[in-house]
């Protein structure tokens, strides 16, 4: 089979719709601006190559969004496994000062719990509540069963709804930093 | 719930519009046209290991780059008497400057509410944690600076006066500075009294030890550990929380009571470590801790209270390691 190569013009103006979004998704996950611009670039390179293999009658972005979070998944795993000999932190920003300076308490706490869910918890997050895609396009996404990404996000919202209502005096900014190492 | 959606994208859109990727379509383009469009069936073949020591290659960069931050903390202890006493946290702030008596930069509730300068270089400290009380702080200070051995940071603090009162502007060095090697921000401290707390008592916490020794078949093995968590229900086995490396490492759990332990620091011979159902005695330590064996798919995992000075003396709920089976 002779797959059809994508043109200048075709890469270029998917590019400028996306981008954007594809940086933002993989800097959610990821935690890191570094990262988020490797899997940006990393995610077009494979759109335009593989662009001949994507059925046209179908919407791009789900087909999109399903590169950059394997790409996604992919980094992060690496830089796990570079970890393991370098000592590289995990890149959780739960200190970061800018975060902490909203305005508003409630946005930040939610903004935190958000920023604590588990990678595949945030995965449906911003897939259903920032790209707004519905589930079953979530589920195509992600490669699982309807079913699990309905159970995904209930045990996501479940787990937030949860952390904020105990968290009448949540405190962002934790200081683990005072206490012995574990 | 419903509320919480609309929260959740409304807060999703105003944090993350924000950003825009640096990467050019351009850049992009030229590299797909390099390396996809004109690429020979023999520069194929040997693509993937080029590619591999590259991304290797930036790895090794980005890992030496982003190596945690260590200060020198070996200093001498040079009294100060002017920080001796009890200071009350007032507000953090990025620069120095930027700080205005009775105009919080920083609205949320910090983490330490109190600090302790006591003579001779020890600190305690009061924070949401310890239930109101002052408890022993693992950090220490020497004039101009409070070091925190486990970071191995040392923060400078400047006491300076501002509208008449005297502040105490103390380097902040969290995560942000260590890992990511940002500027540390800076809390702002006033004091409230000039008490010496050298005489302060602390209570020490001591369980109940003396139990009989009960069966338990399903723990003895060896266990290795893959995470710390604050309660049980956090471990996701695929999604380590605890970003560094633990000081427990292994637990090697014997039938008939005795366990030694592997920490980061070497192994610990058998004895002071014992076990009886359901808890994980030290002697030395006093504490009795509960553990609890869990599956996870075919994994299984033991969770293992860690009672350690945060918890004996500083009132804390303890926390759980959790521990692999591997044989």
């Amino acid at each position: 089979m002779i797959l059809q190569s994508i043109t200048q013009e075709q890469a270029e103006a998917i590019f400028r719709e996306y981008s954007s979004y594809v940086y933002r998704v993989a800097l959610f996950i990821s935690r890191s601006s570094t990262m988020a611009e490797d899997i940006t670039q990393e995610t077009f390179l494979q759109v335009f190559r593989k662009y001949g293999s994507y059925d046209a009658t179908r919407p791009i972005g789900p087909w999109l969004y399903k590169i950059t979070l394997n790409i996604t998944r992919n980094t992060l795993r690496k830089q796990k496994w570079l970890q393991l000999f370098m000592e590289i932190p995990e890149q959780k920003s739960t200190h970061s000062i800018e975060e902490e300076v909203l305005k508003n308490q409630i946005d930040q706490e939610l903004w935190q719990e958000i920023n604590h869910l588990t990678l595949k918890s945030r995965e449906v997050i911003v897939l259903h509540y920032y790209l707004g895609l519905k589930l079953i396009e979530i589920a195509k996404v992600l490669d699982i069963p309807l079913g699990t990404c309905k159970s995904r996000l209930h045990t996501a919202m479940n787990s937030l709804t949860k952390k904020l209502r105990a968290n009448d005096h949540f405190i962002s900014y934790q200081g683990g930093d005072q206490h012995e190492k574990l | 719930m419903k509320s919480y959606e609309s929260e959740i994208e409304a807060l999703l859109n105003d944090k993350l519009n924000e950003y825009e990727p640096s990467v050019q379509f351009g850049r992009v383009w030229s590299e797909y046209r390099k390396n996809y469009m004109k690429e020979s069936a023999i520069r194929r073949l040997f693509k993937a290991p080029r590619i591999a020591v590259v991304v290797l290659a930036a790895l090794l960069i980005i890992g030496f780059v982003l190596k945690p931050r260590v200060d020198k903390i070996d200093y001498p202890f040079v009294d100060d008497p002017r920080v001796i006493g009890r200071w009350q946290t007032v507000d953090c702030v990025k620069t120095i400057d930027q700080f205005v008596p009775g105009q919080k930069a920083l609205l949320d509730q910090l983490p330490v509410n109190q600090l302790v300068f006591v003579k001779g270089g020890k600190m305690l400290m009061q924070n949401e944690d310890t239930n109101g009380s002052l408890v022993p702080s693992v950090s220490t200070w020497t004039k101009g600076l409070m070091i925190y051995i486990v970071d191995k940071t040392a923060s400078q603090y400047e006491i300076r006066e501002v509208n008449g009162t005297a502040y105490m502007f103390l380097e902040w060095k969290t995560g942000d500075y260590v890992y990511w090697h940002r500027k540390p921000s800076y809390y702002v401290l006033v004091k409230i009294d000039d008490h010496d707390y050298s005489d302060f008592k602390v209570d020490v916490k001591e369980d109940k030890i003396d139990y009989p020794f009960e069966d338990d078949p399903q723990l003895p093995g060896t266990w290795q550990a893959v995470d710390a968590v604050s309660s049980m229900d956090q471990f996701q086995p695929m999604d380590q929380q605890y970003p560094g490396v633990l000081y427990l490492q292994r637990l090697d759990i014997k039938e008939k009571g005795s366990i030694s332990e592997v920490t980061t620091n070497g192994q610990n011979p058998e004895g002071d470590l014992t076990w009886t159902r359901g808890l994980i005695i030290s002697k030395q330590e006093k504490t009795a801790s509960h553990y609890e064996i869990k599956k996870f798919g075919r994994d299984t995992y033991l969770f293992y209270e860690w009672k350690s000075g945060d918890y004996k003396t500083r009132g804390m709920k303890p926390k759980y390691y959790v521990l692999k089976r591997i044989t």
